[in-house]
């Protein structure tokens, strides 16, 4: 079966669109028939999918047959589902959407247009000839709830061409912008997933999984303020939970924030262990560095919400983060409500 | 100033005048009824999570109150009045201010004035850590804007313009500009495209229009550039955006705008020094951006003045400019009466209003106008005697 915009190979590539779940439909395969042998590539590879996205590597993209690609999408996800660890299902639409990215890369202007007009929740226009290399435009407000969850200084607006509502911006760009959407509706799918009851076979897998999953980021709160971190150090934390890639500030800024509240350089360390390029002795390196138990021995301090605010990393509470010139004071100084509306006086502009 | 002395009693009539005779005829932004409306009274703290159903009771209320500020919240919210956190956001104007005081304009060293909070005496110049009289640490700066330092702010606020209506493509008719009534100007923007967009968003816009964060290595001016590089990188002739007016702005300084085609104006381009290069950029990022107070842009639940309301230290209106470049802050915005009143006055810095200067004064009875009287009186540089 053919569908109109994309063909059988596509959808092994992008299994998450209508029509590949139509194919799957299709297919008339259910859980119980996955357990015969006939299906027995589908169901390696589904777990090959899962384990790959904790594994070193993103998801493969070897060549299965495009029906074992199509299955193995829905499969996998209840596999993760069945596992109810929420920190694979963040890692695992991560690197569905990675692998994704890779793809599109690739593609033509049509089929571009094609995965775009399908999947995406907001248009993305050509850009015509204007600008040599921007081929695609988006509208300013569609660019920037997207963008400044990047947190880089080339994702900021300035740094791009921006002229009557639109922001001009290269194929790469545009593909970075749709892993961020394909992540997002694998995380919500994921999440919407009623209760499965799977057969044995595949609740074996599940239990391997789970046994094989390396632990999430967990936060202790020793240490922490009462009112619980500061909205810019959940931020961080959040992004290396997710398996994301931190940039340096951010890093900087959480290694310092964690030793200045009294964590040791150990546990430091072990909140990087998520991080796509974790590397242990340049961590430990690096968070020694900051400790101030090598190089200049100057102990860092950790920067200013100035600072981080020009480095995107800011989620300033209007309640709590009212008055305070770094995220240290957090959570010392907010006290009570008549502290807070005084300060909003003092706050309106007048 | 002390509650019930002869100044505040002055003032408070002055405004009540107002109130009576004009606030019938005030508008307010859209939504009203969607929005918290704060006040500070003559006498007591402020009061907020108020709101107002229809302008025609936030007008009652205005000639009954006498407030001496009133604010509004640029945000939207299902229940105004409840606390912050249940008040349930449903949106906010995209808004900009320009405040003299972030401008650091040369005057300013000819006319900043402090404050001893203990002894009220009044000091020239900029703020020391402690009272020449009292010795006490309490000392408040006074802030105050010449002329000049407001048409350096209504400068900004024409580039703000620009930049919204070129770049972000805003149409002029969602914008709206307002004299602060004191200190500078209110951009708000009413567009259904920015409402619902949140902080980190805002605080993107506000670096975009004040130029901060432009990566100059975009445009391959390093020492390390090559012909190649900086014909890929650097602006085609007219592009747009900030790369656009850095571009142009270099071609222009090194005399190049005559040359064609692109080839050439790089290969020029090439030759010269990269220091050279470095220091036209960032002098494009600043005569072209706004310097406007990004907390206040990224703030979603941010309370600003109420258009038509009178500033509590000035007695001015916060008034919309219909053309800005027409619009004269030191008379437009003048709504308290000219009936002559003594005041005695202290180290005030000459003031200029409605195309009069008064003063400087030290140390001095005077009779002077009330609408300059106020300003004077709010600033705390004067006494009704
Ligand atoms: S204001 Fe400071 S503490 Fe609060 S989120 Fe921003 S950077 Fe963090
Ligand atoms: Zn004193
Ligand atoms: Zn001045």
């Amino acid at each position: 079966m053919d569908s109109p915009g994309f063909g059988l190979d596509d959808l092994a590539k992008y299994p998450f669109v209508q029509e590949a779940g139509d194919r799957v439909k299709a297919l008339d395969v259910s859980l119980q028939d996955l357990e015969k042998p006939d299906f027995k590539a589908v169901v390696d590879r589904a777990r090959e999918r899962v384990e790959e996205s904790f594994g070193k590597r993103n998801i493969s993209s070897m060549n299965h047959q495009p029906d074992v690609e199509i299955l193995s999408f829905p499969l996998s996800m209840a596999l993760v589902k069945a596992s109810g660890l929420d920190h694979l299902m963040r890692r695992y639409s991560l690197s569905e959407a990675k692998k994704v990215e890779g793809f599109l890369e690739r593609e033509s202007r049509e089929v571009l247009k094609r995965i775009f007009d399908s999947i995406l929740s907001f248009p993305v226009y050509d850009g015509g000839d204007r600008y040599k290399g921007l081929d695609y435009t988006v509208n300013v407000e569609d660019f920037l709830i997207r963008s400044v969850h990047f947190h880089t200084p080339e994702w900021k607006l300035i740094n791009h061409v921006v002229s009557g509502g639109r922001v001009y911006l290269r194929k790469t760009d545009v593909v970075r912008l749709v892993r961020e959407e394909i992540r997002d509706i694998i995380e919500k799918r994921l999440k919407n997933i009623g209760p499965i009851k799977l057969p044995e076979k595949l609740s074996i897998i599940v239990q391997e999984i789970i046994q094989e999953t390396p632990p999430p980021v967990i936060m202790e709160t020793i240490g922490a303020p009462s009112i619980g971190y500061p909205p810019c150090i959940n931020h961080c934390v959040e992004i290396l939970s997710k398996g994301e890639n931190l940039h340096h500030m951010g890093r900087l800024f959480l290694a310092t924030y964690m030793l200045k509240i009294g964590k040791n350089v150990d546990e430091v360390i072990d909140m990087y262990h998520n991080a796509p390029d974790w590397n242990p002795r340049v961590s430990r390196y690096q968070v020694e560095h900051l400790a101030g138990l090598r190089g200049g021995r100057t102990k860092y301090n950790s920067p200013s919400c100035k600072t981080l605010a020009t480095n995107n990393l800011c989620f300033r509470d209007p309640k709590n983060c009212f008055g305070i010139r770094n995220p240290i004071q957090y959570g010392r100084r907010a006290k009570g409500k008549d502290k807070v509306t005084k300060s909003n006086q003092l706050k309106a502009k007048i | 100033m002390q509650i019930g002395d002869k100044s505040t009693i002055f003032m408070k009539e002055q405004f009540k005048k107002y109130y009576d005779k004009s606030a019938g005829s005030l508008n307010f932004p859209e939504r009203l009824s969607e929005r918290e409306i704060g006040y500070i009274p003559f006498q007591g703290s402020m009061t907020r999570h108020l709101s107002f159903g229809t302008p025609s009771e936030l007008r009652t209320f205005l000639i009954r109150e006498v407030p001496r500020s009133v604010h509004y919240s640029s945000g939207y919210y299902s229940a105004p009045t409840l606390p912050m956190a249940q008040k349930g956001w449903k949106g906010a104007d995209l808004i900009f201010d320009i405040d003299t005081d972030d401008l650091h304009t040369p005057c300013q060293a000819e006319h900043s004035r402090w404050i001893c909070t203990a002894c009220s005496s009044i000091g020239v110049g900029k703020r020391p850590t402690q009272c020449s009289k009292c010795k006490q640490p309490r000392l408040k700066a006074i802030k105050w804007s010449c002329p000049k330092c407001l048409d350096s702010a209504k400068g900004d606020t024409v580039k703000l313009l620009d930049i919204l209506c070129d770049d972000f493509g805003i149409p002029r008719n969602e914008i709206e500009v307002f004299f602060s009534g004191s200190r500078g100007y209110h951009v708000s923007v009413y567009s259904k495209k920015y409402e619902s967009i949140d902080q980190m968003a805002r605080s993107d816009i506000a670096d975009y229009v004040s130029g901060k964060g432009f990566l100059l290595g975009a445009l391959s001016l390093s020492s390390k550039r090559r012909y190649n590089d900086l014909l890929r990188s650097f602006p085609e002739a007219n592009g747009e955006g900030w790369k656009g007016r850095i571009g142009n702005h270099i071609v222009n300084k090194l005399d190049l705008g005559a040359i064609e085609p692109m080839e050439q104006v790089i290969s020029q381009i090439s030759k010269t020094k990269t220091t050279t290069l470095r220091h036209l950029a960032e002098d494009a990022l600043s005569l072209f951006s706004a310097r406007i107070d990004p907390t206040v842009t990224s703030d979603v639940h941010r309370i600003l003045r109420l258009q038509g309301t009178l500033h509590n230290e000035t007695g001015m209106m916060k008034k919309k400019c219909v053309d800005l470049d027409t619009f004269d802050p030191t008379t437009d915005p003048v709504v308290i009466g000219d009936e002559p009143v003594k005041v005695i006055v202290d180290k005030s810095p000459p003031l200029s209003m409605m195309e009069k200067i008064f003063g400087p004064y030290s140390s001095e009875t005077v009779e002077i106008p009330s609408f300059a009287a106020i300003l004077l009186i709010g600033k705390g540089f004067a006494k009704v005697v």
